[in-house]
């Protein structure tokens, strides 16, 4: 279990200290990913759990259980997508160290049942996603990373001052001590690790930083970074002193997926549209915290990173993001790609974003919140209408061998996992996507983008603290 | 917005500092950890004996900031060929405070299993010194030293060798259990390998911190 | 006793330094108000730390009667403040890369100089 940590941060080291040649380090970088895949199937297939050195109460703990796995999964293929794009960009040796190290970071944090621990490699994760971010130094992208900075410190600060109630009660740190603690220690370190979720009013740094980002990080953040709080938001709550969180997080859960939803709809710019899609599915997620959400994360970490492959290097060959630009100037080959994506997130049939979202779906608890979800996936079909009926162009070229491989190993994870997972309830999904397709159709004249204000530091910061002043009301009441 | 952001976190503040009661058990784990690690001090047998995958991520941080300040500051012009202004007495003072942070370095991060110190504090001591001899008597001479004395080199070396000699550490347990108890209590050479880890996580330290500290200064010039 | 005061102050640093991030114009300021909330939690762990006895845990020959202080809060916030210097360097890379093209460091006139150019 070790190994799948250790081994990706050898090959990030190896990287760094032949930083100079630039063609050792993509060989290296797929290696090295190979190799961590292959490991997988032992540590998946043998339940263990163990402390580092025997130390029983003081040391640390890692255990792999049935929530990790399809987070695990996502980040192997992911990683290795990414990885296959970049090739012939020219990145240097620096680059692939990066990215390396940051996957075995994000296996740690999987792995891991100490709540000191997941602070130090989360706070890693997030250094190292800010110097991609920025890695092409433009001023537009260091401001948007700068605002990433501030917020998720000050969030993170407030983990700690949860983490430490927890040891001033218990006297460990191991995550089993969660049991015994009171409500203001719980709220304190949902309220710390909800700025890094993607949901609406607590990070509203996100679609600057998504949309600003080089091609290749864009998807590792949508895909891996934001799930992180949706993981621990499941392991948390099968404690009995986080039980109100089930509570608030169906409240903000619903209500991020259809403002997500509005703002997409109406927005001009690509990648912005992928941007606050991601808020709306994490919304999606955490509506009931259970396996289910653990495969939705799966699921849209997969499509999610081939739309922002498409979608990136349409834009970097074309030199515009605004897709009403593109009719007439895309391959039909990208477009086949483009058109499986987008199929894949709206819902249709086949598909494996159809299979995760309808379990969700039908595992809700109220008929009311049913409806609501329902109306959310109809939206999201609406606004993916935008990409599906863009006229392609005449030619039909092959991009370069390596893009090819990224996008096939992504879309060939979407249909079998579409096809093994599929169950005859599921064709009511194919009502929610006519109805978004038809809503598009009649409403095109009427959309335009909506204000950015609440995308300003002041505005991000304080709006983050006053959901986190209701959140603890809200919790106050529901454990008392 | 601004304001209800204000009263917002004014209404946290004071019911965090009402909810919670510090008074508890208190617990004292200090005799299980030095009957184990049989090491005097306390808090350097904790984060290098039994938080020791902490530590390595820590150093992880450390060189992934130092190299991404410097892959980020490298398009921007240098300027330190301007004069630099200096008065005759903070020369003198400050060449005799660079030599003495040397041998304080060399002190601390060398006992630091017995006596307050460790790794982390001997290279903060040390970059403390050579950066005021810097910002004071002479900067060319300072970041010279650095290609002389060839640090780039001994960074990455030791950077190998932390990583590697924690992955043993943490992957065999017992042989270091053994060598930790086979030596005298309070002697320089006990405590198996950390002594080893303090001196190259001090060797560590102190290089990222002069990188960093170089990079800004050189941009923007001295007096 | 001293460790329960040292927590109630570090709380009210806290309070202070985000209440100057949310009001500060000017970009360093931000910054430095972050340093500030870091740098309480670290007195708020180190408070932690003396609750069990205010002697440094460095033990030397008999040790069951004397009441020394916690060593593991104390290890476990040298990894916090050598993550929170890094954070500071690298805000501050940042900020140099926006002035550089900019020449302002108020947080507003940036704002809309960006909102500006996109559309």
């Amino acid at each position: 279990m070790i190994a799948l940590v250790f081994l990706p941060v050898l090959g990030g080291i190896v990287c760094l200290v032949l930083k100079d040649r630039k063609s050792v380090s993509p060989i290296v970088a797929i290696v090295t990913t190979f190799a961590s895949g292959s490991v997988l199937p032992f540590v998946i297939f043998e339940d263990a759990s163990i402390i580092l050195g025997k130390w029983g109460s003081l040391g640390i703990g890692m255990a792999v259980d049935e929530f990790a796995i399809p987070f695990l999964l996502s980040t192997f293929i992911v990683m290795l997508a990414v990885i296959l794009n970049s090739i012939k960009r020219g990145y240097d040796g620096f680059f692939y160290a990066l990215i390396l190290i940051l996957y075995g970071t994000l296996n740690s944090i999987f792995l891991s049942r100490d709540l000191f621990s997941i602070f130090v490699t989360i706070e890693l994760a997030s250094i190292i996603s800010f110097i991609l971010i920025s890695y092409e130094k433009k001023p537009r992208q260091a401001w948007a990373s700068l605002k990433y900075l501030l917020l998720s410190s000050l969030g993170l600060n407030f983990y700690l001052l949860g983490i430490g109630i927890v040891y001033m009660e218990t006297g460990s740190f191991a995550m089993d001590s969660l049991e015994q603690v009171s409500t203001i220690a719980t709220v304190l370190i949902f309220g710390g690790l909800a700025v890094k979720s993607g949901l609406f009013f607590f990070s509203m740094w996100l679609p600057d930083a998504h949309s600003n980002a080089p091609i290749e990080v864009s998807p590792i953040l949508s895909g891996l970074i934001v799930k992180l709080d949706v993981y621990l938001s499941i392991r948390f709550i099968t404690y009995s002193s986080f039980g109100w969180m089930r509570d608030t997080y169906m409240i903000i859960g619903i209500v991020s997926a259809i403002v997500g939803v509005i703002f997409a709809v109406n927005s001009k710019n690509a990648k912005r549209v992928l941007a606050y899609h991601t808020i709306s599915q994490v919304g999606f997620m955490l509506v009931n915290c259970d396996k289910s959400s653990a495969w939705h994360g799966f699921s849209h970490a997969i499509f999610k990173t081939l739309l922002f492959l498409v979608v990136g290097n349409i834009s970097a060959r074309l030199g515009t993001k605004e897709y009403s630009k593109w009719s007439g100037k895309i391959t039909k080959v990208e477009y086949a790609f483009l058109l499986i994506g987008s199929l894949a997130i709206a819902g249709f049939p086949m598909t494996s974003g159809c299979v995760t979202k309808e379990i969700i779906i039908h595992g809700a608890c109220c008929p009311s919140l049913k409806i609501l979800l329902l109306i959310a996936s109809a939206g999201t079909a609406m606004s993916f209408s935008k990409f599906i009926f863009l006229k392609p162009g005449k030619s039909s070229s092959w991009p370069a061998a390596n893009t090819v491989a990224a996008y096939s190993i992504l879309s060939g994870v979407i249909i079998i996992h579409g096809i093994i997972g599929f169950e005859i309830y599921m064709f009511e999904s194919l009502l929610t996507v006519i109805a978004g397709m038809a809503g598009y159709l009649l409403l095109r004249k009427f959309l335009r983008p909506l204000p950015v204000y609440f995308e300003r530091i002041d505005s991000a910061l304080s709006s983050y603290l006053i959901l986190f002043l209701i959140s603890i009301v809200l919790a106050i009441i529901l454990s008392s | 917005m601004k304001i209800a952001g204000i009263i917002a976190v004014t209404i946290i503040f004071v019911i965090v500092m009402l909810s919670f009661d510090p008074s508890g058990s208190i617990p004292r784990p200090i005799e299980q950890i030095v009957e184990r690690v049989n090491v005097p001090n306390a808090v350097t047998s904790v984060y290098l004996e039994a938080r020791l995958y902490d530590t390595i991520f820590e150093i992880i941080v450390f060189t992934v900031t130092a190299l991404g300040v410097a892959a980020l500051l490298a398009s921007l012009p240098v300027n330190i060929d301007e004069g630099q202004q200096v008065f005759g007495t903070v020369t003198v003072y400050s060449g005799g405070l660079a030599a003495l942070s040397i041998t304080l370095f060399l002190y601390v991060v060398i006992n630091g299993h017995i006596t307050p110190g460790g790794g982390f504090v001997g290279g903060v001591v040390l970059a403390t010194g050579v950066i005021t001899y810097g910002l004071t008597s002479s900067f060319k001479k300072a970041s010279l030293h650095y290609d002389m004395l060839k640090i780039g080199v001994f960074e990455k070396i030791s950077f190998v060798l932390i990583f590697a000699l924690s992955t043993l550490i943490i992957l065999l347990p017992e042989t270091h259990s053994q060598l930790l108890s086979e030596a005298g209590f309070g002697s320089t050479f006990s405590g198996g390998f950390i002594p080893i880890l303090n001196i190259l996580i001090g060797i560590k330290v102190y290089a990222g911190a002069w990188k960093m500290s170089s990079e800004f200064i050189s941009r923007r010039g001295t007096l | 006793m001293t460790g329960t005061i040292v927590i109630y102050f570090s709380i009210l640093g806290m309070l202070v330094g985000t209440i100057g991030m949310i009001l500060s114009k000017d970009l360093i300021k931000k910054i430095l108000s972050l340093g500030i909330v870091e740098t309480s939690i670290n007195l708020m762990y180190t408070g932690i730390s003396a609750r069990s006895g205010i002697i440094p845990p460095i033990v030397s020959g008999d040790f069951s009667s004397a009441f020394y202080a916690d060593p593991i809060p104390q290890a476990v916030i040298i990894t916090g403040i050598v993550i929170s210097f890094a954070l500071l360097c690298l805000s501050l890379v940042f900020a140099i890369i926006i002035y550089n093209r900019y020449h302002t460091m108020n947080v507003e006139t940036i704002e809309m100089i960006f909102e500006r150019e996109k559309q």
